[in-house]
């Protein structure tokens, strides 16, 4: 169950201290990075609070990736300001470093989300750090680490095109689809169906809601257990440079019908009216919402700017192994689950391998 | 959507046992230390309240302050008294043991404790309270209704002028719920049925609701589904502990849903009708959910056939349009209440509660000044709600 609160719509930020959320507050730490600048962002969450809170702006030069590096120089800024609550704003890469420091420091976190794709993580108590020295990408939990607040402010969101939507779109489905399958606790479902509810909907799809959809699926998604296709589709984001969505497509493009058999006619029962289906019984159902993916799948790829196969995006047989060993590497600490994670990976591979054409 | 908040801090503990397995850990988790339990005579009477005090005992928590005597409609002055009982005794956290008028209650000791303050009423309204001391607090929902334990609203009586005033903060709501179906095993099988269509009538109103948004939707179906599967056998000889965990969840996941998208047309006339006529909360809003549900069809159609396929999928379902299926919706929430009502023994009438053309006209003039009102789908006039409340009493659906 997500615990943050999210506000979502036009002029958020201007609702920063909407509530008097930050009426406590004596220094703020403001993290940001190359698309948390735009916009007047800083001007906008001055605006927003008190003259007397002390805002302490910093801005992370990291181009990929967040690093422990930078997550120790905010720390140390956060210390010596006697820091108590922390804004990010920007990409993955603020929001990362973001709530890296307040997993250590477990101060109050809003995060205010300014970039397209890869929102997946946002709400969960994950985040991403690469060690520069060894090049390693450690997927990270603590539950400090989640936000207390998280902003979607339409206006702030870069504009992107109608393919990078379909992308996540398709990979919002897929991790929608692979949880309710997957899991049985209702209550670890629930974001998944409201995220399908946001994407199934008659009414065009702005992006806020779009975003949204991709933070609820993520945060179920992301809380299944050994969950090895997304260790997997994180270090192919990091080899390839493309997006979450498109990678996790690419993986599971052949394997829609299967996800989609494997739901319970519980399940059904609640998403029934998912793209205006109109089915006479489960079976049917089942099948009309299969053709309606196909659909998604065929118009995504079908634009010449997309690759169809994972090789042609630079994921290639060496890439994979290489991602394989590094999940094996990290993993391979508890011995215990060991065979868990040899056996999910594998079958892992054999999926990326699949869809080589 | 314009602009949408959706929040629910409150961390969710479901399941058979639940109080004996994880009371003593979450307090531990919470920091308690000396704990001002507040609960009412009934629940201590059942021996709830001693269970409690010895799960957190067992957990080391040496010191429990007890106020079991919480009135069955929080007032002023039973939080004036629990904020002294609380800084008399040094206590430093609170766990509420009840229904809605307890768990209310406690929130509001919360808010005013955490303002260093013990008279409520200088903060009622919206948010008239800023962030001040954290008090861990936990609470136990005892009933499948109000859903209070997950709501940033309390509803208290102010003894100097009569009316029920609201606190609505976030910064009442718990830490903690803990859903524990055994605490339903004792509740009577009328208050079962009525308070669990005050859960469907927060869910149906969240989903309808003018400011609803994509999350309350969700918790709203899924309190509906675990209505409608389980509240018949709930009543029955066969109820088992796995219908009263889907009924306490479907209350909290109700509650989630209405806290942020607010409630509507029902819940406003059932205010007023529970001022002007002292009827039961549960009983006036089971009364008047399909009457209400009937004036909003035309506004609400599209959500009601939605409800409809979700909560019967029929093969034929496909054939019929949304107009059909809102109406067959409202068919099957009175074939619900009425086939449950027969089984209790009940009849389903607003004659004997005194609801004459006087007190319909008093309801009315009050309904309008509530907030609920606001976010109905439809636009509800005086004349309206006459009309409402004159085919609730004469029984014409």
């Amino acid at each position: 169950m997500i615990n943050t609160k999210i506000m979502a719509g036009k002029n958020v930020i201007d609702k920063l201290n909407f509530e008097s959320i930050y009426s406590n507050a004596k220094s703020v730490l403001v993290i940001t990075d190359v698309l948390g600048g735009f916009n007047c962002t800083k001007f906008k969450i001055k605006k927003a609070l008190s003259k007397d809170i002390k805002i302490n702006f910093i801005k992370i030069k990291d181009n990929n990736y967040a690093s422990f590096e930078n997550v120790d120089k905010c720390i140390a800024i956060a210390n010596a300001n006697n820091v108590d609550y922390i804004i990010c704003v920007g990409s993955e890469i603020a929001i990362n470093v973001g709530k890296a420091v307040n997993a250590n420091l477990n101060k109050q976190l809003t995060c205010v989300i300014t970039m397209e794709g890869n929102h997946q993580s946002i709400l969960s108590s994950h985040y991403e750090l690469n060690k520069e020295d060894s090049d390693i990408l450690y997927v990270l939990s603590k539950s400090g680490a989640i936000p207390d607040i998280v902003m979607i402010d339409e206006k702030m969101l870069d504009k992107f095109g109608e393919i990078a939507r379909r992308g996540m779109e398709l990979g919002i489905l897929i991790m929608s689809l692979l949880t309710i399958a997957n899991v049985n606790d209702e209550s670890k479902k629930l974001n998944s169906i409201a995220a399908l509810g946001i994407i199934g909907k008659q009414e065009s799809v702005s992006l806020v809601d779009l975003v949204t959809a991709e933070m609820f699926a993520g945060y179920d998604f992301i809380d299944m257990p050994k969950n090895v296709l997304h260790e997997f589709v994180l270090r192919g984001v990091r080899f390839t440079d493309v997006n979450y969505s498109l990678i996790l497509s690419l993986i599971m493009k052949k394997s829609i019908n299967k996800i989609v058999q494997a739901i319970s006619d519980e399940d059904i029962k609640v998403l029934w009216n998912l793209y205006s289906i109109n089915a006479s019984d489960i079976e049917d159902w089942k099948e009309q919402l299969c053709k309606v993916i196909d659909n998604k799948i065929i118009n995504y790829f079908v634009e010449k700017d997309i690759p169809s196969v994972i090789n042609e995006i630079g994921l290639n047989s060496k890439e994979i192994e290489r991602i394989a060993e590094e999940i094996f590497a990290i993993k391979q600490q508890n011995v215990e689950e060991e065979e868990i994670w040899l056996n999910n990976l594998s079958k892992i591979k054999d999926l990326v391998y699949g869809n080589f054409e | 959507m314009e602009y949408y908040q959706f929040y629910n801090p409150v961390k969710i503990c479901s399941g058979e046992n639940a109080i004996q397995d994880n009371l003593g850990k979450i307090a531990k988790k919470l920091n308690f230390n000396k704990v001002l339990i507040i609960s009412g005579p009934v629940i201590n009477k059942i021996g709830l309240v001693n269970f409690a005090e010895q799960c957190l005992t067992q957990s080391g928590i040496q010191t429990c302050v007890k106020y079991c005597n919480v009135p069955n409609e929080s007032s002023i002055n039973a939080i004036k008294e629990l904020c002294n009982i609380y800084t008399e005794n040094n206590c430093d956290s609170v766990l509420a043991i009840g229904g809605g008028s307890v768990l209310d209650t406690a929130k509001a000791v919360r808010l005013a404790i955490s303002q260093n303050a013990n008279d409520i009423s200088k903060f009622f309204g919206y948010n008239m309270s800023k962030i001040g001391v954290k008090v861990p607090f936990i609470a136990i929902p005892t009933t499948c209704g109000t859903g209070a334990e997950v709501t940033k609203v309390s509803v208290i009586y102010n003894e100097s002028n009569g009316a029920k005033e609201e606190l609505i903060s976030e910064l009442m709501l718990p830490d903690y719920a803990i859903l524990d179906p055994k605490v339903l095993i004792t509740l009577s099988k009328k208050s079962l049925l009525f308070t669990a269509f005050d859960t469907l009538s927060h869910a149906i109103e969240g989903y309808c609701s003018k400011s609803k948004n994509y999350m309350s939707d969700v918790y709203s179906k899924i309190a509906i589904t675990k209505i409608f599967n389980n509240l018949e056998l709930a009543i029955s000889e066969n109820a088992n502990m796995y219908n009263y965990i889907q009924l306490l969840e479907a209350a909290n996941y109700a509650g989630i849903s209405f806290s942020n998208s607010m409630v509507g047309g029902v819940h406003a006339i059932a205010h007023s009708l529970g001022s002007v006529l002292s009827v039961s909360h549960d009983y006036a809003v089971a009364m008047l959910l399909p009457y209400v549900l009937k004036y909003n069809l035309e506004y609400s159609y599209k959500e009601y056939a939605e409800l409809y396929d979700l909560i019967t999928q029929k093969e034929n379902n496909c054939l019929m349009d949304k107009k059909e299926k809102a109406e067959m919706f409202i068919c099957e929430i009175n074939k619900l209440f009425s086939k449950n009502m027969s089984k209790i023994g009940g009849n389903r009438s607003f004659v004997d509660c005194g609801l004459n053309d006087s007190a319909t006209k008093k309801i009315a003039e009050l309904a309008l000044t509530d907030g609920a009102i606001l976010t109905n789908a439809r636009y509800l006039s005086y004349n309206d709600i006459i009309n409402i409340l004159e085919s609730a009493r004469n029984g014409e659906i």
